[in-house]
Order: C-alpha cells, then structure tokens, then sequence
C-alpha cells in the first residue's frame, strides 16, 4: 500500500536514505545522490585534532554527525584510545556540553589522557560515588568526587555506579557516550527510564560497542570476525541498544526481531544477496570502524 | 381492525414455534422446521415486536420492510392452526396480503430519516464510512482489521463518536475486502475515492521512490511499511529531537 512521506530537504537526510537505498527499499534520483555530496565533513573541519583522519574515521563522524549525536559506533578494536577521541572530537566541536561519559576505571583513563591532548582546559569531574575520597581530590586536573560537581564540562562515571549517583539531577547533560557496557540495563535507566524527566536535556547518546560483544560464542571460534558474524537475534548488545536507547518509542524492532525476522525474509523475497554491513546503518549501528 | 403491529407480533410469536409440517402440529418450545426460514427475518421480527409490544412507534422505513416481510409469510396465518394470540380465527393470507397493501396503524409510524451510506478519503491512507445502524455493515466493517499488518494498524477499524463515522485503514490485505464492502452496500463515492483505491491497486506493482520537490524530499512508499515506519518513527523523529 502506498503512503506519502515529506522530509526535510537536507543533505543529511538525503545521505540516510541513501543507506535506505542501499538495501534497496526505495529508488532516489540524480537529485537525492547529488544532495548526499554536499556538505561533507572533511579534516579541514576538525582542527582540533592533532593528526590526520583516515577515511573510515571522517566517514564515522559524518555518520554521527547525521544522526545529530546518536548513534551505535561499532568498534573492531576493543582499545582503540584514537578512535574514542574521534567520536568524542566530533561531540566536542557540536560544543554540546557537559557531556556524561560511561566508562569503566580503566578505559577513563584512556579517555582522558585523549581529551586532554585536544582539549586542555575542559573541566573534568571524575564520580565515584562511596568510593571517592571525602574531600574533593585532584589527580591531574580531574577532580574526583562523590557526588557530581555543578560546573564541569566532562563527567566520567562507572556503568554499575549509575544505581547510586544520578547525574542528571544535578548537572544538565547534553551527551551521553557510552563504552563498552556489556549490561545496557543501566544504560536504559538513565536514557529511557527517565525519560519523562531528562529527555530535553539528553541531546544525544552515543554508544561504543566492541563487535566481539555482538557475536555468538560459537562465531567468535573464528579467528577473524566481521560484519557477517554478528548475531542477529533480539538479545544482540548492539541492535538492542541501538532502539531502547536511541529510538525507544520506534516500532521498527518489529520487522527485525530475531535472526528470521523481517530482514532475512525481505532479502530472500526480494532476491537480495545478504548485505549485513549496508543493513547497519537502518539500524543507527555505524560499521565503518570494522575491520 | 387488524393492524400491522398485531401481524408483525402474531408472526414473531410463530416464528418462535417448531413446526412438525407434515403432521401440522405446532408444538412450542421444541425441535423443527422453522416456519420463519430466514434468521435475519426472525431477527427484525424479534427486535420490532420487542418494540411495538411495550407501545413504541414504528419508522416509515421499518413499517415499510415489515410490510414485505410479513407478505412474504401470509400463508403461514392460515396454514397453522392454532390459536393465535391477537388475531380472530379465519385469517387468510389473502387478508394478510391485503393489510400490508394497505395497513392500518396501532400508532402512526415516524419519518424515518434518510442518511445516505457514503464513504469518503481522509488522507494518509483512511477511508470514512458513515452509515445508519446495521449489524450486517458494522460487522463487515469491523472484520476488515488484518494483524498480520503491524502493531499501530491494529486501532482501525473504530467508530469516530463525533463525527459518527468509522474509519479504515487501508493496507494491501483489506483493499479488496473494502472495494467489496463499498460495492455491497452502496455506498456512495467521489472522485477522490476512486483514484485513491486506484492508487492502492497499482501500489504492489511499483518500487518506493525519493525525489526532490522544492523545498522537501518528497517519499512514496509503495507497499514498504519497513521503509514507513522507518521515515515516521526513526528519521522524522530523530529530526524532532
């Protein structure tokens, strides 16, 4: 049955219909393909960054930056601290703070040491809830706390801490970036539970997600993973977080739910040959990292 | 005087009977033909009887279908005998013919008012049917819900209290059912229907397209609700936010 649809006229929207395109559920004209040229992020637009930006990683910031801040970054490497730094350039020159960032001990610091060699002088609030000193403690111009401070730039917060500390009632988030979370649960707490309460303040959210975490054990025996591997069913890391976080009102899971759901039977009905990396961006999932 | 409300209750008290025919006994309460062979018959006989029994009028339109209906069964006043409950002995169909040709009233019947079935588009893919009460159009209204189209679809059929009116969605496993439904009952249409059902029927054969027109990118979707919901639900909302 036929329905009618009006869009913005953006080269944004027009690059994501491209990827609509490329899994061939709508035909775009000459018009539609010369829109997605324009206005394309280029190392010129990111002075902040010390080197030079390979392809992959202009292509994934521009894959953020369409979906104003949202999105599922799908890593290959699991410690890639360049990589972070990337996604994180491109939230920082949206000038969008105070931005939450998500993370274990270990990979804070990692972020960090990244931030701090792009931006020196951000304020940066490091919550450890019972665990922090009593008094305030600054190791390396990070203030360590228990409770989140009210005028900080960059907040760092374990994923099991969320429980205890809830950042958004004192601080006005505009990002949240998430690393590496193996239970999405607390993730879901702070971007959909609340909702009600936070949804204006929260801009974006942006999750990291390692693809080990999105294949079955059986797959990962492979020596080389990729695209192809990832586990299709409705327990998958990324696709799960990619609509309870993100979309979280969007009936789309229906058509996609399960390894048999609507996307294998659309390809075999239509006679498409399984394309799993051109799917991914349907899904806000950016598979350029994955390699 | 016999009038037309003592037949409409004499033959729904018949049609109430089971009738051995072969021996014409009338016996009540148990097993047999039913005189009244059509269910929908007896159905307006019940609900008119019900009626005119506790002293409500009849509309001109209901006294003008239980005229024929009654008609239809005049044979059945003098082929059982038995005791009738608000007749005289010696009614003959010919007599029952007569009154219905020219019925006299226990209570003048009301004008009935004349809506018109009608359906008109909505827009974004809807059909509104207006129609006076009728079980059998309700019914095939309501049946023309399909769950195999999605979770928001499953909220049509319902009836618009205000405007008084049911409103269809349209999708490719009722097309069909709908076009039958308009054909059925009568209802009337205008241009904009016509090309709107025309538009469905042609909607399987054609791909999804994305142009540009003026200031918007202007998407039809031809039989995707993947790519639908997709644009209402993922892009657009993400635009909003």
């Amino acid at each position: 049955m036929f329905q009618i649809v009006d869009l913005p006229k953006t080269p944004k929207i027009a690059r994501r219909l491209l990827d609509m395109a490329n899994i061939g559920a709508v035909k775009i004209t000459d018009d539609i393909t010369n829109l997605a040229k324009e206005g394309v992020v280029s190392q010129s637009d990111l002075p902040g960054f010390p080197v030079s930006l390979s392809e992959k990683e202009l292509q994934t910031i521009q894959f953020i930056r369409d979906r104003n801040g949202r999105g599922v970054v799908l890593e290959g490497v699991a410690h890639n601290i360049f990589t972070r730094a990337t996604v994180l350039g491109y939230v920082m020159i949206e000038d969008a703070f105070p931005l939450l960032i998500i993370a274990n001990n270990h990979l804070q610091q990692a972020w960090i040491q990244s931030i701090r060699t792009i931006w020196p002088n951000k304020r940066i609030n490091v919550c450890r809830g019972t665990h922090a000193a009593t008094d305030d403690e600054h190791v390396n111009d990070v203030v360590i706390s228990s409770e989140p401070l009210e005028d900080c730039d960059i907040y760092f917060v374990k994923p099991a801490l969320l429980n205890q500390i809830d950042i958004t009632k004192k601080v006005k988030i505009n990002q949240v970036v998430v690393n590496y979370v193996p239970d999405i649960g607390s993730v879901t707490r702070i971007t959909v539970d609340n909702t009600k309460n936070i949804c204006l303040e929260i801009q974006s959210s942006l999750v990291i997600i390692n693809l080990q975490q999105c294949v079955s054990i059986a797959r990962t025996k492979n020596t080389v993973i990729g695209i192809d591997d990832i586990n299709w069913q409705d327990i998958n890391l990324a696709t799960r977080t990619s609509f309870e976080i993100l979309s979280p009102h969007s009936s789309l899971p229906h058509y996609l739910v399960g390894e048999h759901g609507w996307i294998n039977s659309h390809l075999e009905e239509n006679g498409i040959t399984p394309n799993r990396r051109a799917w991914l961006p349907i899904l806000n999932i950016c598979p350029y990292l994955v390699e | 005087m016999i009038c037309l409300e003592d037949l409409l209750e004499e033959l729904h008290h018949i049609s109430t009977l089971a009738v051995h025919r072969s021996q014409w006994i009338v016996t009540e309460g148990r097993s047999g033909a039913n005189p009244v062979r059509s269910p929908a018959d007896r159905k307006f006989l019940q609900d008119l009887s019900e009626r005119t029994a506790v002293g409500n009028k009849l509309s001109t339109k209901q006294a003008y279908v239980a005229r024929k209906i009654i008609a239809k069964y005049a044979r059945l006043f003098e082929d059982l005998a038995y005791d009738f409950h608000r007749l005289p002995r010696g009614v003959t169909a010919e007599m029952v013919v007569s009154i219905c040709e020219n019925p006299v009233y226990r209570q003048a019947p009301y004008q009935s008012v004349e809506v018109p079935r009608e359906v008109k588009y909505l827009g974004n893919r809807k059909l509104a049917f207006k129609t006076t009460f009728s079980p059998q159009v309700v019914n095939r209204i309501k049946s023309l819900n399909d769950d195999r189209i999605g979770t928001t679809s499953l909220d049509f059929p319902y009836f618009n209290k205000e405007y008084r009116i049911w409103v269809v969605e349209v999708h490719e496993y009722n097309l069909e059912k709908v076009m039958n439904l308009i054909k059925k009952f009568s209802f009337q249409f205008d241009d904009d229907v016509v090309q709107f059902l025309a538009d469905c029927s042609e909607a399987s054969n054609k791909p999804s397209v994305a142009v540009v027109s003026d200031d918007t990118i202007h998407v039809v979707c031809q039989n995707n609700n993947l790519l639908h919901h997709w644009l209402e639900e993922t892009l657009l909302v993400e635009e909003s936010l």
